[in-house]
Order: C-alpha cells, then sequence, then structure tokens
C-alpha cells in the first residue's frame, strides 16, 4: 500500500498503523502510552495527527492505514493538539525534575522540551497523592524495590499493561478515574514478582523508581557501559551505569533476539556484589593458617616453586585445573591453554556441581550437550513447547517470559513435565507431575503408548527395536513408578504426536540427573518416532552465563577446545601447532574423578580459577577431604570463598564489570561484554592473572588485551571460526554446529531404580531460589533486601504429619550430614519432596548428599 | 461480609459471562443494593466467589463512583463536578452543600441521614450543573432548588 506522510511516500504491508508507518519513513510522532513490545493502549493521545478527509485528528498509534491515505504530522491542527495534551498533563504535575532521578531521561521533559509550551495558564492548586503528611515527597513503597511517586504518573499504562500481560501477574492496577486515576497495588500483595523492575525503565516518567538507585548519583554523571548479564544462561544484554569504578545501576540493553528489552530483577539489581567491601583486594599467602597479603611477584614466585616441584616429583598429570562456567570465554581459554602446555596435562574440567559429569568416551554423545539447537526466538514458531525437569522461571527467567509470550500471541501449546510445580503452571495446557528421578521412565511410557496406538509417522520396519525396549513400560507400570496418572500420560503422548514442530527444553534437573544421557536418548527417540515431516528438536538449557562457552572452549577433560578430542592426532597436531607445544594426548580427569585421584594419592595440586567447589560439589564431606588433602591448592575468585579458605595461595580476580571479554549463552550465542572500571583494588582480569603467571614461568602468553585472546579464539576453534571481535555485536549470531550434523539413531534408555529408604523418606531437590541466582546473589544487599533467606520447601500435608508449621526450624538429616533450616510449607512440592536452595552460604545443602548416591535423601527432625 | 443469599447469586453470575470479568459489575451491585456500600473485606470475598484477582475487583469498584467502600448515609449526595456542571457552579453548589450539611465531601453527617460526595460526569451535561441522590437524578441546580430537596427529602423522612 502506498501512504503519503508529510509529503513522503512510504509502502507499507496492510495491517501497519501509521505510527509504524512514520517510523518507516523516518517521521518522529511523539508517543508516551505506545511501547513496541507492549499491546497498543492508545491512552495518551499524543500521538494524534491529521488523516486528510477525516473530521478529526487521529490517534498514530491505534490507527490502521489504508491504501491512499495522506497523513499529516506537523499541521498547525496537530501542533496545536500536541501543545494541548502536554499542557494538560503538566496541570498536576508537581514539576520537580530537581529532585526526581527520571530527570535527564525522561520522555515527559524531552516532549514538552520539544513540543510544549512555554506558558502556563492554570493557576490552581495541584492535585497532590499525599502518601504521609510528615514526608515532603509523596513516595510511596508499593514493592520491594519500587516505589511509586504518583503524582508524577501520567497514567500510559505501561507499567500495568507490563504487570498483567507481559509478566501475567496480578499486582499492579488502576484505580479511581478521571484525574484521581492512580496505579497501585494492594497493600498485601506488592508488585514483588521476579520481572517487576522493568516497570521502572518502561515508566516514562519518575513516577516509579528503584530502591536501589533512587537519590544516588544523576543519570548524566554515569557512563553507560555494555554488557551482559552474569548470572542465568539467558545472557540478557544490559548496560551498566558506571562512575567512579561504582556500578549504579542496570539496564536493559534491548535485544530482540534474546530478552526483548527485559531483565528479570536478578539481573537488574544483582549487580552490587561488584562493589561489595568484601572483595578480594590482593592476592593472599597461606601462613601458619592465616593468610597473609602479598604481592603479585610473591604469589606467582609461590605458585611457580610448587607447582613445578609436583610435576618434576610426580609428573603433569599430578596437577589440576578447574575452570568456571562464570568466566568468560577468554578466561577460561587462557586457562586450559596454560594447563595443556606450561604445564602439560588435560585434568581440566568445570563440572563441580555434577556429580558424575558424562564421560567423554562416546564424544559423538557431546552433540546434545552443547547447549540449545534452537534459538530463543525459534521458540515463537513452534506448536508445542514441552518442558522436562525444569523451573524454568527460577532457571532461565527470559525464556520464561519468550514461552509466555508465544503463550499469549501465538496459541503455543505448552507442557510441563517437573517434579514439582512450577509457575509456567497458569500456562500450560497440562502439567505432569512425576517422582524426582523417574524422567526415563515417563519417556518410555509415552514412547510406548505411541507405538501402540500407532501414532508415529516413522515406517513400521524402522522401530522394531524401540518397540521392543519400551514394550515393559506399559501405563499401569509407569504410572507406579512416576506417580503420574495412567489417563494422563495417554493423553499426553497423543497429543505430542498431533503437534508438528515440538521444542523440548531440558533443565537443571536433567543436567545433573543420575541418568542424563537416558533422558537426552529418551527424547531423541521421541522426536525420532513422531518422525516424517514433523520437526522436534532438543534443547538441554544449559544454567550458567557461559556454561556453553565453557563446554565450547575445552574446559573439559577430554576435549581440547572446539570439542576436538583430545586423543585424536589431527586435532592435537591442530592445537600443537598454533600453541607451538607438544600437548598430552591422555584424557584428563573429570572433576569428581580428580577428587577420587586426590584421595588416591595421585593428584597433588589444584588451580581453581571461579569456582567454588566446596560449596557446590553434591557432597561436601567428600568434596572438602579430597581438596585438603592436596599438597597445594590456588584458588582464585574475587571473593575469599569457602573453598578458598582452604587454599594455600588466594588470587583476586575481577568481575564482569572489570574486564572486555566473551559470553557465550545457552542458545549459544557469542556476545560481548566491555569493561565498566578497570579491576578494583589490587585485582586483575583473570585472564591477565594466568598470563603472567605463565610468563612468571618462562613462557611466551603475549596478549596485551583481551580482544587479542578473542581473536586467536576465533582463528583455533573450530566453531568459533570467523568471530572477530568487533563483529560480536552487529551480527550477533548464535554459533554453527551443523558440522556435528550426523544420523540419530534410536537408542535404548532403560529406567534405573530409585531405591527406597524407609530411613530417609524425603527425596531432596536442590535448585535457585527467586532473586538469587548460583553463589554471587547473596554478595549483594538488593537483593538480599528482598529475599535474605533460604528455606527448605515441603509439602503442607508432609509438614502437617511431622508437626511442622511455616517458619519452624527444622533439621535435614541424612547419612552424610545434617543442616537446621528453616521451614516453608508450600503446595507446589510434591509429597515425599523437599526443595533446599543453593544460594546461600549458610544452608550447606552439599552436606546433605552423597556423590555415589542417585538421589539424595533426607529425614526430617523438628529443631 | 456479604450474606450466604447474594453469595449464592454471584456464585451463578459466574457461569453466565464469557469471561468471569464480566460478572465483576452485576457482583458489586448485587453487594451494594445489600447494605449500600462495598467494602474491601466484600470486594476481596467477590474476587474469590469469582475466582478473579482481587486487584480487578478493586480497580473496577474504585472506577465507578456508585460503589463506595465506606459506609454511607441514607442519602447519598452524588455532585456531578465535571466540565459542564463546574463551568455552571457545582463547585459552588459543593461549597454550599458542605456549609448547609455541616460536612466535608467525603463524609456522613451524624444522623447518618445525607452523605456528600463529588462525582465525574453522568452524562447529564445538558441540564448541567446537577446531582444524584441515591438513584434519582436532580437538574439544573440552584442553591434554592438545593434546599427544597433536601427539605423534601427529610420531610418525606416524618
Ligand atoms: S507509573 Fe509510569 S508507567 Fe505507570 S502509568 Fe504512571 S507514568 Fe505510566
Ligand atoms: S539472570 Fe538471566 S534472565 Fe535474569 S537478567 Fe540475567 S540473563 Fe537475564
Ligand atoms: S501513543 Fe497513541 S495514544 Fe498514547
Ligand atoms: S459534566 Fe456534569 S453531567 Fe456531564
Amino acid at each position: 500500500m502506498k501512504i503519503t506522510i508529510d509529503n513522503k511516500e512510504v509502502e507499507v504491508d496492510p495491517g501497519t498503523t501509521i505510527l509504524e508507518t512514520a517510523k518507516k519513513a523516518g517521521i518522529e510522532i511523539p508517543t508516551f502510552c505506545w511501547h513496541e513490545k507492549l499491546d497498543v493502549y492508545g491512552g495518551c493521545r499524543l500521538c494524534l495527527v491529521e488523516v486528510d478527509d477525516l473530521p478529526k485528528l487521529q490517534l498514530a498509534c491505534a490507527t490502521y492505514v489504508c491504501d491512499g491515505m495522506r497523513v499529516k504530522t506537523n499541521s498547525p491542527k496537530v501542533i496545536k493538539a500536541r501543545k494541548g495534551n502536554l499542557e494538560f498533563l503538566l496541570i498536576n504535575h508537581p514539576l520537580d525534575c530537581p529532585t526526581c532521578d527520571k530527570a535527564g531521561e525522561c520522555e515527559l521533559q524531552d516532549y514538552v522540551f520539544k513540543y510544549g509550551s512555554d506558558k502556563k495558564r492554570f493557576k490552581e492548586k495541584k492535585r497532590r497523592f499525599i502518601v504521609d503528611r510528615s514526608q515532603t515527597f509523596d513516595d510511596l513503597k508499593i514493592g520491594p524495590q519500587i516505589i511509586r511517586n504518583q503524582n508524577r504518573c501520567i497514567i500510559c499504562a505501561r507499567c500495568i499493561r507490563f504487570i498483567k500481560d507481559i509478566a501475567g501477574e496480578d499486582e499492579l492496577g488502576d484505580f479511581n478515574k478521571g484525574y484521581r486515576s492512580e496505579i497501585n497495588s494492594l497493600p498485601e500483595i506488592p508488585i514483588a514478582n521476579q520481572y517487576a523492575g522493568n516497570v521502572v525503565e518502561l515508566c516514562p516518567v519518575g513516577a516509579l523508581t528503584s530502591k536501589a538507585f533512587r537519590y544516588k548519583i544523576r543519570v548524566w554523571l554515569t557512563k553507560k557501559i555494555e554488557s551482559v548479564c552474569p548470572f542465568c544462561g539467558d545472557g540478557c544484554n544490559l548496560f551498566l551505569w558506571v562512575k567512579d569504578n561504582r556500578i549504579y545501576r542496570v539496564t536493559s540493553r534491548r535485544n530482540d533476539k534474546i530478552d526483548e528489552g527485559f531483565l528479570c530483577d536478578r539481573g537488574r539489581f544483582g549487580y552490587d556484589f561488584v562493589n561489595h567491601p568484601d572483595r578480594l583486594k590482593t592476592p593472599l599467602l597461606k601462613e601458619n593458617n592465616d593468610f597473609i597479603p602479598v604481592s603479585w611477584e610473591e604469589a606467582f614466585e609461590t605458585i611457580a616453586k610448587r607447582f613445578e616441584k609436583i610435576k618434576k616429583d610426580y609428573g603433569p598429570d599430578f596437577l589440576a585445573g578447574v575452570g568456571s562456567p562464570k568466566l568468560a570465554n577468554e578466561d577460561n581459554y587462557i586457562f586450559q591453554k596454560f594447563f595443556r602446555t606450561v604445564i602439560g596435562t588435560n585434568n581440566i574440567d568445570h563440572r563441580v556441581n555434577i556429580k558424575n559429569p558424562l564421560p567423554g568416551s562416546d564424544f559423538k554423545d557431546y552433540k546434545n550437550f552443547f547447549g540449545m539447537s534452537d534459538s530463543i526466538e525459534d521458540l515463537e514458531n513452534s506448536d508445542l513447547i514441552f518442558i522436562l525437569g525444569c523451573d524454568m522461571n527460577l532457571e532461565h527467567p527470559i525464556i520464561a517470559l519468550r514461552i509466555r509470550k508465544t503463550q499469549r500471541k501465538n496459541g503455543t501449546f505448552v507442557i510441563l513435565a517437573n517434579p514439582k510445580r512450577t509457575k509456567l503452571k497458569n500456562i500450560a495446557t497440562y502439567e505432569l507431575l512425576y517422582k524426582y528421578g523417574t524422567e526415563v521412565a515417563f519417556l518410555n511410557g509415552i514412547l510406548n503408548q505411541i507405538i501402540d496406538e500407532k501414532l508415529y509417522r516413522i515406517e513400521e520396519n524402522k522401530i522394531r527395536e524401540l518397540k521392543d525396549w519400551v514394550k515393559e513400560y506399559d501405563l499401569d507400570k509407569v504410572s507406579d513408578i512416576t506417580g503420574v496418572p495412567a489417563e494422563k500420560i495417554k493423553t499426553v503422548a497423543k497429543f505430542i504426536s498431533q503437534k508438528e514442530r515440538v521444542i523440548f527444553l531440558l533443565g537443571r534437573e536433567i543436567i545433573l540427573h543420575h541418568q542424563t544421557q537416558d533422558v537426552v536418548d529418551s527424547v531423541n527417540n521421541l522426536i525420532l518416532l513422531l518422525g516424517n515431516g514433523r520437526k522436534g528438536s532438543l534443547n538441554l538449557l544449559w544454567e550458567y552465563n557461559n556454561s556453553c562457552g565453557a563446554l565450547d572452549i575445552g574446559i573439559l577433560p577430554d576435549r581440547l577446545p572446539g570439542y576436538l578430542p583430545v586423543n585424536d592426532l589431527e586435532s592435537k597436531k591442530r592445537f600443537e601447532n598454533f600453541w607451538k607445544e607438544k600437548l598430552s594426548e591422555k584424557p584428563g580427569k573429570s572433576f569428581n574423578k580428580m577428587l577420587e585421584a586426590i584421595l588416591q594419592g595421585s593428584l597433588k595440586a589444584m588451580y581453581i580459577m571461579g569456582s567454588d567447589p566446596v560449596r557446590e560439589f553434591p557432597d561436601r564431606n567428600f568434596g572438602l577431604k579430597a581438596l585438603k588433602k592436596l599438597d597445594f591448592l590456588v584458588v582464585q575468585d574475587i571473593f575469599l570463598t569457602e573453598t578458598a579458605k582452604i587454599a594455600d595461595v588466594v588470587l583476586p580476580g575481577a568481575s564482569f564489570a572489570e574486564k572486555d571479554g566473551t559470553f557465550t549463552n545457552c542458545e549459544r550465542r557469542v556476545q560481548k561484554l566491555k569493561r565498566g572500571f578497570k579491576p578494583l583494588y589490587d585485582s586483575k582480569a583473570d585472564w591477565e592473572i594466568i598470563c603472567e603467571l605463565a610468563n612468571y614461568w618462562g613462557s611466551d602468553f603475549d596478549y596485551p588485551q583481551a580482544k587479542d585472546i578473542t581473536s586467536e579464539i576465533a582463528e583455533v576453534v573450530p566453531i568459533y571460526s570467523g568471530f572477530k571481535c568487533e563483529q560480536i555485536d552487529e551480527n550477533r549470531k548464535r554459533l554453527d554446529l551443523s558440522f556435528e550434523k550426523e544420523k540419530v539413531r534410536f537408542k535404548r534408555a532403560d529406567y534405573k531404580k530409585i531405591p527406597d529408604d524407609k530411613e530417609y523418606p524425603f527425596v531432596l531437590i536442590t535448585g535457585n531460589t527467586y532473586y538469587h541466582f548460583g553463589t554471587l546473589t547473596q554478595k549483594g544487599e538488593n537483593l538480599n533486601s528482598i529475599v535474605s533467606e533460604g528455606f527448605c520447601e515441603i509439602n503442607p500435608e508432609d509438614a502437617k504429619n511431622l508437626d511442622i508449621f511455616d517458619g519452624d526450624l527444622i533439621k535435614l538429616e541424612s547419612l552424610s550430614g545434617k543442616i537446621e533450616i528453616k521451614a516453608k510449607l508450600k503446595g507446589n512440592i510434591q509429597k515425599g519432596t523437599v526443595f533446599v536452595p543453593i544460594n546461600f552460604e549458610k544452608i550447606r545443602y552439599n552436606l546433605l548428599m552423597d556423590k555415589d548416591k542417585l538421589v539424595d535423601r533426607v529425614r526430617i527432625r523438628k529443631s | 461480609m456479604i450474606s450466604k443469599k447474594i453469595k449464592g447469586r454471584i456464585v451463578e453470575l459466574k457461569e453466565k459471562f464469557p469471561q468471569r470479568k464480566s460478572a465483576i459489575l452485576p457482583a458489586l451491585h448485587l453487594v451494594l443494593k445489600e447494605k449500600n456500600y462495598v467494602e474491601k473485606e466484600s470486594l476481596k470475598e467477590i474476587a474469590g466467589l469469582l475466582e478473579l484477582p482481587p486487584i480487578e475487583v478493586f480497580e473496577t469498584a474504585s472506577f465507578y463512583t456508585m460503589f463506595p467502600q465506606k459506609k454511607v448515609g441514607k442519602y447519598h449526595i452524588q455532585v456531578c463536578t465535571n466540565l459542564s456542571c463546574s463551568l455552571l457552579g457545582a463547585e459552588e453548589l459543593v461549597k454550599y452543600l458542605e456549609e448547609k450539611l455541616k460536612i466535608k465531601v467525603g463524609e456522613t453527617t451524624p444522623n447518618g441521614m445525607f452523605t456528600l460526595s463529588t462525582v465525574e460526569c453522568l452524562g447529564s451535561c445538558g441540564t448541567a450543573p446537577m446531582m444524584q441522590i441515591n438513584e434519582d437524578y436532580y437538574e439544573n441546580l440552584t442553591k434554592e432548588k438545593v434546599d427544597r430537596i433536601l427539605d423534601d427529602l427529610l420531610k418525606k423522612q416524618i
């Protein structure tokens, strides 16, 4: 269609609004209530334009164009209306810009400046929403982080539309009417959902501000740094607003491929660990059980001497390095290069929270573990999203938001299969609650059912084997094992087979599962069985900001960067040529094997960078025992972690805000983060420390800047090839792993029975809690002020039988140990299970865990 | 607290509309008829009965001035103070009523007879200024007319 707008001709598709057409033509029309990511509202009337042949002005945001339409956005009539509207908005506006946090980036300020009038005709007293007469400011706390000043509100309803439509919560509303309208929440239901902070950014004026940022600094005094969230695997894009080595706030750096301009509150408010006073300030050396601050020189000297000696006395394989899924690719790359070339061992891993990381023998299977095979955007093109073993809102908040979106906009179906009830329940078509750890039986039950009812489209003769494998998983048996009603399995089997494009999302529970490989194989079987034309895909959602990167970059005992096998001669040669150093072709030990080796005396020294296995390894006693037995332990971190406390040398690394580098998110998108300020105190970027250590040793790790490492990664690591540091931001491409494409075949996967235990009747489930992630967030006050304490979540019926009330202090005991923790009664926890969060140093959940148990169990005692 | 009988009727309403949200207004009316105001507790109860988030009911109830959240007098005087009425002296009238009844807007006379409120446009701009007392409109008001109306109401009492 051809539209003429301010004498410019534009071609647009039917269904385009005048506003969109104007944007296309590069013409600005001022708007308040309109927001690209929210539904059209048509409430502020600022966007009025003149349309030929129509007597009245029209809303540009809500009027669709028709062929031949002639629009004027700047006629005298429009200008007058705009001026009038802005004048109305200012009648009651307090004009308290000098003390308003939004000043400098306020849309009202900007529009009045640009389109408004400089005269004021109203002399009446301004309406004021008084919260507390003794206060000068009418600030009302409507949520733990959100402060409302109603006087400044222009009732654009962006905040409400976000909370209701996008986040799907019922915490914010529009009360009263006319000039008395106000945005508010009910005192007993404050706005405290995990996405609440977005309203501060969406609010065009200073009506909604955050407790963390308000009254601290004028925005124009800060510098805006492009960064990436350091917490979950979603990899939302951020701006850090910094001044004088301090982060003042975090806002979204909209990336439509990932976050669409939204953040979860962990990412938005969790930044203050960076400037925490407990940060490590200098290298520390342990002497007589005390740490004394030393210079970098001294620290390097000690490390080099001790490592050298152990290497000489026992051999390189008596040393090991532990990297981190939280650090940047550059850090990890240099780390593994250091261990492979300078030390000469493949004892490298980063999977410290997994009991039994998948063995490296069958490398073809790594493919399924690379991360997501679909992109986050792809979720919008599916018919069915099948979530397995993943509390999406806790593990991947922004993916959860995208699932909500596609359900709302495209009617995408959602199936939840989890050991506990999760938040997405309210949009799910089916929810299947199975007993923890019984996924394989559950999936085989579905497979058997599909075969039984001939719901597959694949040729008969191709499934003979599979049929045989799963035939024992009849409905009754599966229902008995999993606790899912037989009828439900039947319905779901049918439902899945009616869908054309199914995306499976597997979460934390599957990654930490005792049968990870089998679960993945079963899902693959299901995808193959549906077959023929139907497209199913498997996505393993890795947890951390750079889990995928750590895997890609070869922080693995059996794979070089790019998943090239260490014992493959050609791959080895490739890296030997690049690094000019001989490499060992002997696969190294995974982290759990390293611990065993220590106790057997075949591992003497370890270098742990950015991980805290004492807190994370799923068997605290065993982990501690092993690590304490080391002759020499180096820990590099930003805090004196529990692991650092038992180290011989502690080195202060820099946080994500203090270094350049790249993270690879869970959908394998490589993203650049920029340094906001130089490393605090006497700390250094992690890669820098390793380089200096290597050079101290006499090697030549010549990387003046992080981007030199990025370039080397692009050159050396096959799947990263072609990634030019400068271009990462522009193309924002995902890594292409098509080179790995191979034929997937049916694989047998059998359910391993989880033994019952009358003594310890409760299954222990661990995970993240709202507002916290991993081990870092509890260091920040912002999130702690919302949630400062972890609880053991327990089913109300179980609690009743044990005579436990909400908030009671209880003891959880297992054969390995016991912890004290407060109870919280929650209906979303299944009977016979308890949930304990991993985010609090005080809650030593892994004390209850045993590395040799398939599933951890506890009993509950009242304290 | 909403009576059992009304509760039953509210639950019936739930089925009558394709969207439960639509049942909020009729439910509010039912409660209002019963006791002349709809306080917070009742709003929450309505939400519970209709299985809606409380905020939906609060938003709706607060939008309409005819659902006072505090007990009102026998006669609820609602003076329109929107544009047309204000241009023709509504504010004067409000002041006059405040003086006459010796209460402020939002208050009830000690004898529980009159409550004074100001409301938005009641769609009777052609006969501005105007007010609504309980369910009836009184139009083209002057001070004298207001005197007469109130006197009549009081007389009706005796
Ligand atoms: S608080 Fe802000 S976002 Fe919400 S309606 Fe008011 S101006 Fe709009
Ligand atoms: S924690 Fe995850 S979802 Fe939240 S802002 Fe960070 S990357 Fe995004
Ligand atoms: S932007 Fe069009 S009405 Fe608000
Ligand atoms: S302005 Fe008073 S009735 Fe319309």
